[in-house]
């Protein structure tokens, strides 16, 4: 029986790893869409999230019959209860990574109020959030985890700054109000994004410590 | 808000119980034969009034432990104990204590049930009247609590004088629960008290203990960690004649503090 359940953990595990390397890519390449005005790029990123979405259907099917079937308890219960919410934070990064890809095929072909700056470091910051919190689950490690959760309140005060700084841009160049929401929007999923990884940094730390760290509670 | 830290605190054996203490033992050792311990230095204090669940690996010490609380190991030839049982306070190896008493106080469920051959009413009925009750009125007024607490009065009001051999396997088990209750215990052990029985009778005699923690202080020996889990406040998890963690039961199964507890309940090892 144990080898089952331990071939069941292993089997999601490495279907998270997979979905957790599909996401990333998309955001990198959204976020290179973005920069580069790249149409047929972003394009390709709203592709890639219909694969997403087919695997966080599979794996929470595999994970609710893992419950049924094998009754986990102590770290392997953990194990996949915080498998079940890094399945679907990892869906939500892909929905965040394809409504910046939309935001970026609609400005494709229109000059920025200004050369993006900010809002790459932002996605800078973001991306590798997302990648250290993957990281943190394949290697089990806490400490990379929280490092990750720690990182958000730089991810946060971006998101102001850009906020303001469109704001005040726009004051001047009403004109490019619609473009001004525009941007807002992606800093806000970008903020989101990052948030999401936060989430994941903090399961890392469910499934190795039992110790719930959202909220400020258990640290 | 939740204080999460209460939940998640660290346990230490000093702090897990809060409830008042029914059941200690001290620096507990038991041998079936001289120089080999069955029981080695079990220090543990059951709460009043809750499950305690014993699990571990056949052979682990459970039933032994589970046993010495009401001085059933006493039948076993050349076996003895070191350090001390004590229930509300009192020593129960001390030379003053009677073990009709002691185990009238103590009621004991076993794996197997073990209806005695008489019909249903003599069944229950048969400690009390030893104990001295002769009022017929009275006994039926204890026959009847007591099966109604064992949640089998609607199933057998109606029969009974019918033999409890009769009865099927999870009917004569609560009948045997029926039979301690009408005792008046106020603990009562159980070893393996499901083990024979299908899902639905299993599931009757997991809701009959729910209900009776209300009165009484359960401790049951399980080899079925979900039924542990189910059932009990606290869990002590033994091995080779040890008490290696004991915390309450949320704890044992979501979080425990030993890796050796960690590894039995997920199965990666006995």
């Amino acid at each position: 029986m144990k080898e089952k359940l331990i071939h069941m953990i292993e089997n999601i595990k490495k279907d998270l790893i997979f979905m957790a390397n599909e996401v990333e890519d998309m955001l990198y390449q959204t976020l290179k869409a973005l920069e580069n005005q790249d149409k047929k790029l972003a394009e390709a990123v709203l592709k890639m999230d219909e694969k997403v979405d087919v695997q966080e259907v599979q794996i929470e099917e595999k994970i609710l019959s893992l419950l049924a079937l094998q009754q986990p308890v102590a770290v392997d219960l953990r194990f996949i209860v915080g498998a079940l919410k890094m399945n679907n934070d990892l869906e939500r990064i892909g929905d965040h990574a394809c409504n910046i890809a939309s935001t970026a095929i609609k400005l494709s072909d229109q000059p920025y109020l200004k050369p993006l700056k900010d809002i790459p470091q932002m996605g800078k910051i973001a991306r590798e959030m997302l990648h250290d919190a993957v990281h943190a689950f394949i290697n089990q490690n806490p400490d990379m985890a929280r490092d990750v959760c720690a990182r958000d309140n730089d991810v946060d005060k971006l998101y102001y700054k850009i906020v303001d700084d469109i704001i005040k841009m726009l004051h001047d160049k009403m004109d490019k109000v619609s473009q001004g929401v525009e941007l807002i929007a992606i800093t806000r999923d970008l903020e989101r994004i990052a948030d999401l990884s936060t989430n994941l940094g903090e399961e890392v730390v469910f499934m190795k410590e039992a110790r719930i760290i959202r909220h400020s509670f258990g640290e | 808000m939740v204080n999460m830290k209460t939940t998640l605190r660290d346990n230490n054996l000093d702090t897990k119980v809060s409830a008042k203490t029914i059941i200690e033992t001290i620096d507990l050792d038991f041998y079936y034969v001289p120089e080999e311990k069955a029981l080695k230095t079990v220090n543990l204090r059951i709460p009043e009034k809750k499950v305690t669940a014993f699990i571990g690996p056949s052979g682990c010490g459970k039933s032994t432990l589970l046993r010495c609380f009401n001085r059933m190991n006493d039948l076993i030839i050349g076996s003895y104990i070191e350090g001390s049982v004590l229930i509300e306070g009192r020593n129960i190896y001390d030379k003053q204590v009677r073990l009709e008493e002691l185990r009238n106080k103590v009621g004991m469920v076993f794996q197997k049930s073990n209806p005695f051959p008489m019909s249903i009413w003599e069944n229950v009925a048969f400690g009390p009247k030893v104990n001295g009750v002769s009022s017929k009125s009275e006994l039926d007024d204890i026959v009847e609590s007591a099966l109604k607490q064992a949640d089998l009065w609607r199933e057998v009001n109606d029969r009974m004088d019918q033999s409890a051999l009769d009865l099927s396997g999870g009917q004569q088990q609560r009948l045997c629960i029926a039979r301690t209750l009408a005792n008046k215990p106020s603990i009562i052990l159980m070893d393996e008290p499901a083990s024979a029985l299908d899902p639905i009778s299993t599931g009757k005699i997991e809701e009959t203990i729910e209900e009776l923690k209300k009165e009484y202080t359960i401790v049951i020996v399980t080899h079925n960690m979900q039924q542990a889990a189910r059932v009990s406040d606290y869990t002590a998890f033994m091995m080779v004649g040890e008490m290696v963690e004991f915390d309450q039961t949320n704890t044992i199964f979501t979080n425990p503090k030993k890796k050796l507890t960690e590894e039995y309940i997920t199965g990666r090892f006995g």
